[in-house]
């Protein structure tokens, strides 16, 4: 269970054995390579250039999403299953010389139709100006040039600025006006004038707000202009039909094209490995991390191939050592939990089994509600089968899975099935609310789940993983060889906690119902917390040198019993949450009832029915991602920071992630990140 | 005019906050939706940013349905109605500023999504540092609630 010791290798080979033992290692799923870069005293680097095969996958990559595209087909849905292939069918791929032409092929068609499609848009664009000016006859040329006798100008003017131009025209008769279309309140016009008028006419525009429109370096009338834009894109409508119609062959090749991006992609992962070791002309030399129980068979496997040198290398003393871990199968999928915030370093604990049931509760207390917890356990479920079938990551799942049954088990304690009023239940169903209610009573005659005293439990539980989170501390410190401060040191935070939280809950909250604040109980507690304030306060700055930095640093130790306080507070959420979830729920049967008794038969009772799906789905979904990651953040803020950094450096095996097929590799490792890494 | 009162504290509870909400989903959104111009397959991840300042108003409708139980069908004098309009405040007041800072964080975990997708669930572990104090409001309404 969990961090796994390792051990350094180094692996020599004639470098005619380099691709079986790479892909040995490969198919292992167990060897995490070092790259050796320049390391003096070693061999030269390998002469490996993975470029060309960089280039090749990634025209497969554009090629495949081109003709996904084109198709409309992209490998999904519920059920789909990818294609299992053996290496050596992946291989023969790699070797059909027609497929990667095929790939080229298609790119080339991708990259015309990007350049068809912009051609098309400019000259829709450009259509789309002629549009406006179909009415113009003058040769564009004429337009803004001056002639011997006069001189021609098109542009936009106002309803307004128009009359001006008209009033001021009846008293300048080499003047013509021609007014070609109009939008609402704006006039393309078309002004012609004797040259000897130009600069008054240029002046009586400028003041009637007339816009003059430049029409560039096109020549000839718009109708022609209109003709040849039309055939155009007729052309490029044609030349488009018939590279989609190309692609629409390529397309046949798509599955066998996926199937060579990831043969395309083993290779690349291999020879990328190899360019991290050295060679000379004869050997090649690998370094890297193996877990310890696996060197063994590794070896053995190795030393089949031929002669094949394994040995094993003491770490450098300042060398970061990778943390792989292993979990049994319940705990297996908080390992994303754990990186999310950072693997332990080969010093800390591993805090996977540690926060796994505490993780599960708290998100079951988020949802709170039996109904929901089986819905999202059968989701989950579903969702960890597909997943696993196509080779992917479950551990989302499984988390979601575990929150689901903790959430039937809070559920059932509630009373809580899909928001439905307690009473409503069967009896098999109200009878452990029953004991709970019993046991601890509620206030104001309100069931527990909606009772202060809910709040309250929520917040022992918080007690309870911060204290343990202590306890962890302690024995993690102790491990290091701390000895008898780290024993000192913990104890006092725990008689503070032991001191502290009774005497706080039953002043507070529970108004002196455990006993009396000025019993001899109460001041056993008080006393408790004075003890473990001091020898937090005495621990705490002990490190620091003269009397003033010590009585700081004491101080400040000393202040974190106030942060403690913060810390438990903090766990207030899972109530909130817990609360506003059955709320919402019994809000939505509510609503469907109101709609089911409104009166109009058959639809009242069908749309109350959807209101009521509807509801349920979306109040499920809020409270699992709400609670999803609110418990994550307990985890990681309030629960680590009493033990764990997460400083430690992710175990990377050697090992290609298929994109589409999934690589059976006839009794190796199956390629997979299911419980292992 | 005691009922006005009471109800008042219902009508802001689930109004602030839903304002909040709305107003930091708005945030989350367009930064997300900015994203998913560029790269559509992030919406799985993006979905869960853009929805997650949702949940005041949600406390704030929670609130308001608790008040509504407490104060409807019952004889309302000024101290019982002043009651329940302050109960609806801290959930009204801490749903409404922190829906739109978190609705700013959950944007900037739209940015930092589209730059590394695989660390978007440590923006998520963000923005659920501003809805704490709403959670915080949610609760201290809930303590304050008018006894039924």
């Amino acid at each position: 269970m969990s961090l796994d010791p390792v051990s350094k290798i180094e692996v020599i080979c004639h470098s005619g054995r380099r691709s079986q033992v790479l892909s040995e290692l490969e198919r292992s799923g167990g060897f995490h390579p070092i790259d050796l870069g320049d390391e003096d005293g070693l061999l030269d680097a390998p002469e490996v250039s993975v470029e060309g095969l960089e280039d090749d996958i990634d025209v497969l990559d554009r090629t495949i999403s081109f003709l996904e595209e084109e198709t409309g087909e992209s490998p999904g849905g519920l059920t789909y299953t990818p294609r299992s292939m053996t290496e050596d069918e992946l291989e023969l791929l790699i070797d059909e010389a027609g497929l990667l032409d095929t790939a080229r092929r298609a790119w080339r068609h991708a990259r015309q139709l990007a350049e068809l499609d912009s051609d098309y848009r400019e000259v829709r664009q450009e259509l789309s100006f002629l549009e406006d000016w179909k009415e113009l006859s003058v040769p564009l040329e004429e337009i803004g040039s001056e002639t011997e006798s006069h001189w021609a100008v098109a542009g936009t003017v106002s309803a307004d600025g128009l009359s001006e131009i008209r009033d001021w025209m009846i008293t300048e008769p080499l003047v013509h006006l021609e007014e070609l279309s109009a939008v609402r309140s704006e006039h393309r016009v078309l002004v012609v004038a004797h040259r000897s008028l130009r600069e008054e006419l240029a002046e009586q525009l400028s003041r009637a707000g007339f816009s003059r429109q430049d029409f560039g370096d096109r020549t000839g009338r718009v109708s022609d202009l209109l003709e040849s834009a039309r055939d155009q894109l007729w052309k490029i409508e044609r030349q488009e039909d018939a590279l989609r119609e190309q692609a629409a062959r390529e397309a046949a090749e798509l599955d066998r094209l996926r199937s060579l991006r990831d043969a395309l992609g083993l290779l690349h992962t291999r020879m990328a490995a190899a360019a991290s070791g050295r060679a000379s002309e004869r050997f090649i030399l690998l370094r890297g991390w193996v877990r310890s129980r696996e060197l063994p068979a590794l070896t053995e496997r190795l030393e089949e191939l031929g002669p094949v040198s394994v040995s094993e290398l003491e770490p450098e003393e300042d060398e970061t050592v990778p943390s792989p871990l292993t979990e049994p199968e319940p705990v297996d999928p908080y390992i994303s939990l754990t990186d999310m915030f950072g693997r332990p370093s080969r010093k800390d604990l591993d805090p996977t089994p540690f926060l796994a049931p505490f993780f599960a509760f708290f998100l079951g207390i988020c949802i709170g509600d039996g109904g929901y917890g089986l819905a999202l356990a059968a989701g989950a479920a579903i969702g960890w089968r597909i997943v696993r079938r196509r080779g992917g990551n479950p551990r989302l799942f499984g988390v979601l899975f575990q929150g689901g049954i903790a959430s039937m088990v809070v559920g059932l304690f509630l009373g809580s099935w899909f928001g439905a009023p307690q009473d409503s239940l069967p009896g098999f169903l109200q009878a452990p609310a029953d004991l709970l209610n019993s046991i601890v009573p509620a206030s104001q005659d309100v069931e527990f789940a909606l009772s202060k005293q809910f709040l309250y439990v929520t917040l022992g539980l918080g007690l309870v993983q911060l204290t343990f989170g202590v306890i962890l501390d302690m024995a993690k410190r102790l491990r290091a060889g701390e000895g008898i401060s780290a024993v000192v040191d913990q104890t006092g935070w725990l008689l503070a906690i032991a001191g502290l939280f009774p005497w706080l809950f039953n002043r507070y909250l529970l108004g002196e119902a455990l006993f009396p604040a000025d019993s001899a109980t109460s001041t056993l507690f008080l006393y408790l917390l004075a003890a473990g304030a001091v020898l937090i306060f005495v621990m705490g700055g002990r490190e620091a040198k003269g009397l003033g930095g010590r009585i700081g640093l004491g101080a400040y130790a000393a202040y974190g019993i106030i942060n403690l306080l913060g810390d438990v507070l903090s766990y207030s959420r899972l109530f909130a949450l817990a609360l506003s979830s059955a709320i919402i729920g019994r809000v939505v049967n509510q609503m469907g009832g109101m709609l089911a008794g409104i009166g109009i038969p058959v639809l009242g009772v069908v749309l109350a029915v959807l209101v009521v799906v509807a509801g349920h789905l979306f109040n499920l979904f809020m409270a699992v991602l709400s609670g999803y990651i609110h418990t994550a953040r307990l985890q990681f803020v309030e629960f680590f920071s009493k033990f764990f950094d997460g400083t430690g450096v992710p175990f990377v095996p050697l090992r290609y992630q298929p994109r589409f097929v999934l690589i059976d590799h006839e009794g190796g490792q199956a390629h997979s990140t299911q419980g292992r890494e | 005019m005691n009922q006005l009162i009471a109800y008042m504290g219902v009508a802001l509870s689930v109004a602030l906050a839903g304002i909040g909400s709305a107003i930091g989903i708005g945030a989350a959104a367009q930064a997300s939706a900015g994203v998913m111009s560029v790269d559509p397959k992030k919406f799985g991840k993006l979905l869960l940013l853009s929805a997650l300042p949702g949940t005041q108003g949600i406390y704030g409708f929670v609130v308001a349905f608790l008040l509504l139980g407490r104060i409807t069908g019952v004889e309302l004098d000024s101290a019982l109605a002043w009651h329940a309009f302050v109960a609806g405040l801290p959930i009204a007041l801490s749903g409404l500023l922190s829906g739109i800072h978190q609705g700013k964080v959950c944007a900037a975990g739209a940015m930092m999504t589209a730059k590394q997708p695989d660390d978007s669930a440590k923006s998520l572990i963000l923005a659920v540092f501003v809805e704490f104090y709403a959670i915080l409001g949610f609760l201290v309404s809930f303590l304050m609630l008018p006894s039924a």
